[in-house]
């Protein structure tokens, strides 16, 4: 059976210390701007070997940086669900008729290319956070900005809302765990060790309350510690560390543009067609077979 | 006559054993104790060394990973232990977290006080007898709390307030994890008597401080040091007669260092009495002693 020491650590978006190889000693702002330039292309391509093409070079830069395929694919656990649904749907309202041919093109592009998408997001994301620390993030962010300061927009007062915001998931897993025990203490709210998520999420539900007014508390108590400590707004700020652009930033920079690019362009050559008729050839194959 | 508490070999560790972390580091480790019946025990050590870990494991929180905890002749270290056990063990020894006060969460107090008992089924007049009974073994008068938001409460009436609601599940065993942390001295003085009459009522009351004036009102102290236990005794033979509290980072009663930098100064004091730890006693027996 599972206790409340066992859920320590549950919570695991952005490292506490980056992976070792060389994507994580990157300039925290590349590895903003390659997470948010690399989300926004992908949700745009609309083409399937585009996305595998991606996803294949996500497994070579993850291999590269010490990190196996599982740990980059981890963010893809909780849509799985999400996931088989849309494929189904897609494979359960195909367009074609019935007599026509099982699977035609036009069923089976659409299904590829939107699990493709999911599964290429998680990807790059899991390779992004696993590189990323929640540090980084913030100052990655107000880098990222920094450029639009002199037309009055608050990229510094963003980093530090990333800041303020990463500070509170770990304090939240804590009150949370705090309230669970002591409503568990008391004999209430039974099922918070269950291994049933539906379970353990029906057993949260009371704890919701004191969790949001305690959250609100210690907000106000943080926001006037800021205040106490000389924070004031739109003043420029300082940082104890600082992050130099090196050489390898440039690299993994032009390599993320270039694949990004090629993706794109894959998009307007007739690389799908060849994909999704070998697609479909292999599973007549595997249909006759299995006749 | 079975021991209440009977813990033999304990062992405990948060988190689960990955790759990175093969064996997560031992916060308990050859944990051996053995309460018989009601007693006062104090739980001492510095910050870090288990106290919490080894009340949460008493109450049920958290299951041992190694060794036995028969608790009430229930062996918590049993792998195949089910929750509706834990359940009634929970009813039968209670834990009061650190900062009780934030384990209000109803509205009004006499809920709160209500909430546990209700939650075992107590209901109709027999719940507000036993509101009624713990809030005024807290010192909180029924008619005049029941009815009080929690928020209006002072600092010392919010921890009364807790502590009723740990104390309407009529507990056998009451574990309190640093109970006058944040209280002023009288509040404090105040509690622990009422914790002495809880004891003379046949409860066994576990408590963790750091206060070790409050140490030497209890009929043996447990001593802790980085997840192991030193010694276990009274703490008259532990503070006057012994250099464990200062191995274990603790500095003992002003009256035990008084006693003790006198007897290495030469002055014989009566051996034969127990010394007395509050300094008027310490005072007169510093006079016989001298004249």
């Amino acid at each position: 059976m599972r206790d409340f020491g066992s859920f320590g650590g549950g919570f695991d978006l952005f490292r506490r210390q980056a992976s070792s190889g060389s994507l994580g000693q990157l300039h925290p702002g590349v590895k903003a701007a390659g997470l948010i330039v690399g989300v926004g292309t992908i949700s745009l391509i609309n083409s399937a070997s585009g996305l595998l093409f991606i996803l294949c070079c996500l497994l070579v830069a993850a291999g590269s940086t010490g990190l196996s395929a599982p740990r980059l694919l981890r963010p893809l656990l909780p849509v799985t669900p999400f996931l088989v649904l849309v494929v189904l749907l897609h494979g359960l309202t195909r367009s074609s008729s019935p007599g026509e041919a099982l699977l035609s093109r036009g069923d089976i592009l659409p299904m590829l290319i939107m699990s493709l998408r999911i599964i290429t997001l998680m990807g790059w994301i899991g390779l992004s956070s696993a590189a990323v620390t929640t540090p980084e993030v913030s100052y990655g962010i107000e880098a990222l900005f920094s450029p639009l300061e002199r037309f009055g927009f608050p990229a510094g007062e963003l980093g530090l809302i990333a800041t303020v915001t990463f500070r509170f998931i770990p304090f939240l897993r804590e009150e949370s765990e705090r309230l669970a025990k002591a409503q568990t203490a008391r004999g209430g709210s039974l099922g918070f060790r269950s291994a049933n998520p539906f379970r353990r999420m029906k057993a949260a539900l009371p704890t919701m309350v004191p969790l949001f007014i305690g959250t609100l508390r210690r907000a106000e108590v943080l926001a006037e510690s800021m205040h106490l400590r000389g924070y004031r707004e739109k003043q420029s700020r300082i940082r104890l560390h600082r992050y130099p652009v090196k050489l390898q930033d440039l690299l993994w920079s032009a390599a993320g543009a270039a694949v990004l690019a090629a993706a794109v362009c894959m998009q307007y050559a007739d690389t799908d067609a060849r994909l999704v008729r070998e697609l479909i050839n292999s599973i007549s194959s595997f249909r006759g077979v299995a006749v | 006559m079975n021991p209440v508490i009977s813990l033999r070999g304990l062992e405990y560790s948060y988190g689960k054993p990955d790759k990175h972390l093969p064996e997560p580091p031992k916060v308990l480790a050859g944990i051996d104790l053995q309460v018989d019946g009601a007693e006062l025990l104090a739980i001492i050590g510095a910050t870090g060394s288990g106290k919490t870990t080894l009340l949460q494991i008493l109450a049920g929180l958290l299951l041992p990973k190694k060794g036995e905890a028969r608790i009430l002749d229930l062996d918590l270290a049993n792998p195949k232990i089910r929750e509706k056990e834990l359940d009634a063990h929970r009813r039968r020894t209670v834990i009061a977290l650190q900062r009780p006060e934030e384990m209000l969460f109803r509205t009004y107090v006499g809920d709160d006080v209500a909430y546990g008992p209700a939650n075992y089924g107590i209901s109709g007049r027999a719940l507000a007898l036993r509101v009624k009974e713990a809030m005024e073994a807290m010192g909180l008068s029924y008619t005049l709390f029941k009815d009080r938001r929690t928020d209006s409460l002072s600092g010392g009436e919010m921890r009364k307030a807790a502590l009723a609601g740990v104390l309407a599940l009529k507990p056998e065993i009451l574990l309190l994890d640093e109970p006058s942390a944040g209280l002023d001295p009288p509040s404090a003085e105040e509690l622990f008597r009422r914790i002495q009459d809880l004891r003379e009522q046949g409860v066994t009351v576990l408590f963790s401080t750091h206060d070790m004036e409050q140490v030497m009102l209890a009929d043996r102290a447990a001593v802790f040091h980085e997840g192991r236990l030193l010694a276990v005794d009274t703490p008259e033979q532990l503070f006057f007669y012994s250099q464990i509290p200062e191995q274990a980072g603790l500095l003992p009663p002003e009256a035990a260092r008084i006693y003790r930098q006198l007897k290495n100064l030469g002055v014989d004091m009566p051996l034969n009495k127990t010394p007395s730890w509050d300094p008027e006693s310490l005072a007169n027996s510093i006079v016989e002693a001298l004249t």
